[in-house]
């Protein structure tokens, strides 16, 4: 048996953001997982840190103080520079629907505060010389928000703790006493005061009632370009991706693009949302879609090439807002999980919040997040 | 005899040739321009390794070793992006 | 067949070669309609590559009957067969469609057909060494390659190293060319098992005296229990050192590596449908003779789940049969020629100098992998490490790193590499620009 401040159950970024801020008020943390670093969702996603893309209310507010937050892990020193850069962002609308969405968008974006301005409205003609398509009626360019590989913040989290990792060991059991939790893992025992699970899809292994489920996605990766060709300074999203997010199930006839330059010269693109939870499920049909869309928003794509596909998880959530806080019937079993593709944005806020409220007994605006929420909900019916 | 066009060099070529053949008898011992190290010539010949990635003349890449030739086709080095490496 | 959509065929055969060939003229024959794609500008794999006029190379040696009898039986069901070239298959998606492209119309065709013989042929083992990312360095399946396929050897000078029979080959083609090698450095010591070569079947046999005569004559060394050291640029060629029991230097122009032949299964394996086999070199690894029995006992297999002849044929189970005593009769051989040639492959990874380059495609060392720490995740290794990533996405990494993390042969080894379509790079350009039938050649397959 082995005894810690803090058991951290997923070594995804959300796990990873709790850890690094647990061993910053120096605990003992531990972090089991079944495979690894960002064996989940978090090692197969895009790197948009995006306050935009989140629908308003409560998760644009918390993404909005989370990427500011993350600007400030990225300053020399702290645990996400090198990783977190803040970067421009585009917004593009090929049909009226999508101009509508980007209507909202510059609304919402108002009432959040200067973190995230627009800084140019373009219409085609300006879009066009920016290397957009000619199919792209408006472009909005936005300064503010920022870009984080969600493997790499996940290591750099994991890294800069020191926490003790237990990698391919599964958790079988949490026991609550009077002081302390346990919990049993295949290679033995943990005890700590608290324990934290981020484990995503995996957490209904251990509170099946919970009403997460999964949502697949598709994503490209491209070979390199040219030396010195033009690419884009930041990401470009489709306006159908920011319907695509509001609760509201209207199919949206224009695929959800992202198209996400990375470091390396290459594209990642994405993506979908399946209602399934198949990582292994590719479909070419879907993939073509998401291509087709991508060169119509920016032409040069089309020489490049397919050189992989993949397909990430999310743990979605039926009302579209994560989960975090204590357990119902519990008192040292927490939960921070379903973030659905917002994780990687809301990761910072959660570490934080997550530690305040578990060491400090303050939790602020992560009642709106509470699990408790269900139980109300069950009661009612 | 035939030829194609090499980073606008003419090479000459057989119709037993492909356009990693050709390069190869016509003496080109890499089809890289960049430095950044990383292999940009034959290496397994059956279009898996990915090393004799050349630009046809519409932008696009395709390895050399599968891509047959032909009269006055234009052909150049991919020129590569991506971190650069010091051997 | 030839002005009909692709969509109609029963069978696809990927791959022209030995193997595929076999298949498809065993499927024609029971009435099935076929078609093949071949990812080259001509047909015959490694072992029997036509030149382009459909000739014989001359450099075919023993296995060329082999080719003018495949030729002879599909002249009978031509029909019945269609034939692409330089068309790719890119892989099978989870819902059973298959994508192949024309590369050099930049196309792309889907195609949903009963069944698919995967005969993709064999890939080549090559171990990393001290500086084998130098331009100059390749496979001695690319040399070999370049000689069947363009008659021509080079007017350099090339040196041959690794282990295993293919060295052999590769050399006594270069000599037959006018150019023999500078010498031919051969890891293990397979002249010091001689007996045991003796119970190799006699076709092996002829072959490699065959082969050794031609070296002799020329001239040119074979030595063994040799390794390289390291490969480096020197006065506008390689300058390779060689260790064992003396220290020797080469100055070469081209080195061709080879450390044994792969399987080549890259393949996805849809969950049900279409009904999917490797046949040949690509599932096996052993060779033409091999390569043409396994097309067909697989293209039987097909033809028997296809309901187009009765599981219990007694024709279907004699065939069967002889097949599978080709099968083993190869296996056995190759059993034996593995261990004529058996190198300690774990002991030189192991001592590896740390500047290693181990992915070729995003140029990371040895170094890089251990600065993982000393037992990573897949993730990690992909993720982190950047290893598997680029355009081969692990063809001639992921082997070698499974091994120094003694990881080969295990689940998580497979899983290094991801199973998703594509299986290679795919041209956006030719993915929005659908055919909707492949480009037939029948001029191909006269020869």
């Amino acid at each position: 048996m082995q005894e810690f401040d803090l058991v951290v159950v997923g070594a995804g970024i959300v796990g990873a953001s709790v850890t690094w801020h647990a061993a910053q008020r120096g605990l003992r943390v531990a972090v089991v997982d079944g495979i690894g670093p960002a064996a989940g969702a978090s090692g197969a996603s895009d790197g948009a840190v995006s306050v935009a893309s989140k629908r308003e209310g409560i998760l644009a507010d918390v993404a909005y103080e989370s990427l500011g937050y993350c600007k400030e892990l990225a300053k020399r020193n702290g645990p996400l520079a090198g990783i977190f850069q803040v970067r421009p962002s585009y917004f593009v609308a090929t049909d009226e629907a999508e101009e509508g969405a980007l209507d909202a968008l510059a609304v919402k974006l108002q009432t959040l505060g200067n973190e995230v301005k627009v800084v140019a409205d373009l219409p085609n003609h300006k879009a066009v010389a920016l290397g957009f398509g000619s199919e792209v009626r408006r472009l909005l360019k936005l300064d503010g928000e920022g870009h984080m590989l969600g493997y790499g913040a996940t290591q750099a989290y994991l890294r800069a703790s020191g926490a003790a990792f237990f990698w391919r060991d599964a958790v079988i059991g949490i026991a609550e006493g009077v002081s302390s939790v346990t919990v049993q893992c295949r290679s033995g025992k943990l005890r700590a005061r608290a324990v934290v699970c981020a484990t995503g899809l995996q957490t209904l292994n251990l509170f099946e009632s919970l009403p997460i489920f999964p949502r697949a996605g598709q994503l490209i990766i491209t070979d390199q370009g040219r030396l010195n060709e033009r690419t884009l300074e930041g990401a470009v999203t489709a306006g159908s991706y920011l319907i695509s997010k509001q609760l509201v199930k209207n199919a949206t006839p224009a695929p959800p693009v992202v198209i996400d330059p990375l470091e390396t010269g290459q594209y990642l693109i994405g993506s979908t949302r399946e209602p399934h939870g198949r990582s292994d499920f590719t479909d070419v049909s879907v993939i073509r879609n998401l291509i087709r869309q991508a060169v119509k928003i920016y032409p040069a794509l089309k020489n490049r090439r397919v050189i992989r596909t993949f397909t990430g998880v999310r743990a979605a959530v039926a009302d579209g807002l994560p989960i975090v806080g204590l357990m119902p019937q519990h008192r040292r079993t927490w939960i921070a999980s379903g973030f659905e593709g917002d994780g990687i944005c809301l990761s910072a806020w959660a570490g934080r919040a997550v530690c305040d409220a578990i060491f400090d007994k303050s939790t602020g605006v992560m009642d709106a997040f509470s699990p408790n929420r269900f139980q109300e909900m069950s009661e009612v019916v | 005899m035939s030829q194609f066009f090499w980073n606008d060099e003419p090479v000459r070529f057989t119709e037993n040739d492909t356009v990693a053949t050709a390069l190869f008898h016509h003496g080109v011992s890499n089809f890289s321009r960049s430095k950044d190290g990383r292999p940009n010539y034959i290496f397994c010949g059956i279009g898996q390794c990915q090393s004799c990635l050349v630009r046809k003349e519409s932008g696009e890449s395709v390895e050399a070793c599968l891509s047959s030739c032909a009269e006055n086709a234009r052909f150049y080095s991919s020129d590569c992006g991506g971190p650069v490496h010091e051997q | 067949m030839s002005s009909d959509s692709v969509d109609s065929c029963d069978v696809l055969v990927v791959g022209g070669g030995v193997a595929g060939m076999s298949a498809a003229c065993k499927l024609a024959e029971w009435g099935l309609r076929v078609q093949i794609v071949e990812q080259a500008p001509t047909l015959g794999g490694a072992v029997l590559r036509r030149a382009q006029k459909g000739q014989n190379s001359k450099l075919n040696g023993v296995h060329e009957p082999i080719w003018r009898d495949l030729m002879a039986r599909f002249d009978r069901v031509r029909k019945l067969i269609s034939v692409s070239i330089c068309t790719t298959y890119t892989g099978t998606d989870s819902t059973g469609e298959i994508v192949i492209t024309n590369t050099s119309t930049s196309t792309s065709v889907r195609l949903r057909p009963k069944a698919i013989i995967v005969a993709t042929g064999a890939s080549e083992r090559v171990r990393p060494r001290l500086g084998w990312h130098l331009p100059g360095v390749m496979t001695a399946g690319a040399l070999q390659v370049i000689l069947k396929t363009s008659l021509r050897a080079p007017k350099k000078r090339v040196l041959l190293a690794g282990s295993g029979p293919l060295l052999l080959a590769v050399a006594a083609q270069l000599t037959r060319l006018g150019n023999p090698p500078l010498a031919v450095i051969e890891e293990a010591r397979p002249f010091r098992k001689f007996w045991r070569a003796l119970s190799l079947p006699a076709g092996y046999l002829l072959e490699a005296a065959n082969y050794m005569m031609i070296l002799k004559v020329a001239g040119v060394p074979i030595l063994q229990g040799r390794f390289i050291s390291r490969i480096e640029q020197y006065a506008g060629g390689l300058r390779v050192s060689i260790t064992g029991e003396d220290q020797l230097c080469f100055e070469t122009d081209f080195l061709a590596l080879h450390d044994g032949i792969a399987k080549n299964s890259y393949g996805m394996r849809p969950g049900g449908m279409p009904i999917w086999y490797e046949a040949g070199d690509c599932a096996l690894g052993l060779g033409a003779r091999a390569s043409r029995a396994h097309g067909e006992a697989v293209a039987i297999e097909v033809i028997k789940q296809l309901r187009v002849c009765p599981v219990e044929s007694v024709e279907m189970k004699v065939r069967t049969k002889v097949l599978l005593d080709v099968l083993s009769r190869e296996m056995a051989a190759q059993s034996t020629l593995a261990e004529i040639y058996s190198v300690d492959e774990q002991s030189v990874l192991d001592e590896l100098p740390h500047e290693v380059i181990i992915c070729r495609c995003e140029n990371k060392s040895l170094s890089d992998l251990y600065d993982l720490g000393s037992d990573p995740t897949n993730r990690e290794i992909r993720l982190n490490g950047r290893f598997a990533m680029g355009a081969c996405q692990g063809r001639f990494c992921a082997h070698w790193i499974n091994m120094l993390r003694k990881k080969a042969g295990t689940a998580e080894g497979d899983r290094l590499i991801g199973s998703h379509w594509p299986i290679k790079p795919i041209s956006i350009q030719a993915l929005m620009h659908e055919s909707d039938h492949a480009s037939s050649t029948e001029r191909e397959c006269s020869d």
